[in-house]
């Protein structure tokens, strides 16, 4: 049976970057040949928010076809209805905690599957890991 | 009355190695996994390729100065 696991933008990220951890994670997941990896649509918008904020907003175009590789999940009702609750829960234990980081959990929860990020607001989240 | 063939599962999977004939590569499916999964010569089969190779996503925006990815900080109206 295929591995699957769900990356948001912090692990894309690193990737695009190729650090160290962006390598691992290419290897481990983007090129293994029998792990499937899924992304929320959202990421996209993320990781071009982030460029154009870093004023490389012609890097966009190239950096959403690598990413659209991947299996988008896109925002279901479902999802949304669970990333309210879990943003609830995520800020107890941290109040920096936004809608996007509930809604990549609540993606990765209703697929019974991993959520791949480094993001410090799911520390202690059993569902997820940055490696 | 003919056999009925066995359908093949949804994930049966097999790794092969492509010979190149002309312009195009051939795939020749292993006999215990033609046997096993009950393929047919004319019965269409779904071929997925996925070659195993560098990811395109890897080192794209290498030359871009590093600094981690924080979704909080891209959400917060400051530029700090």
């Amino acid at each position: 049976m295929n591995d699957i696991v769900l990356f948001d933008s912090w692990a894309w990220w690193e990737v695009l970057e190729e650090t160290p951890a962006g390598r691992l994670l290419a290897e481990r997941y983007l090129e293994a040949r029998r792990v499937r990896v899924l992304t929320v649509d959202y990421t996209l918008a993320e990781v071009a928010a982030k460029l154009a904020r870093i004023d490389r907003a012609q890097d966009i175009e190239g950096a959403l076809d690598a990413i659209s590789t991947a299996d988008m999940v896109p925002i279901t009702s479902e999802i949304a209805a669970l990333a309210a609750t879990l943003q609830v829960e995520l800020r107890k234990e941290n109040g920096d905690a936004s809608v996007g980081d509930a809604v990549m959990l609540a993606a990765a929860r209703l697929h019974g599957i991993v959520l791949i990020s480094g993001d410090p607001c799911y520390a202690g989240q059993r569902d997820v890991r940055a490696s | 009355m003919a056999r009925k063939a066995r359908e093949a599962a949804p994930e049966a999977e097999v790794t092969v190695v492509p010979k190149r004939i002309g312009g195009s590569l051939a795939v020749f499916l292993p006999a215990d996994f033609v046997r096993r999964e009950g393929l047919r010569e004319g019965q269409p089969i779904r071929v997925v390729v996925r070659a195993k190779g560098r990811h395109p996503a890897l080192g794209l925006l290498k030359h871009i100065p590093y600094e981690p990815f924080n979704r909080h900080e891209l959400e917060s109206k400051s530029d700090e």
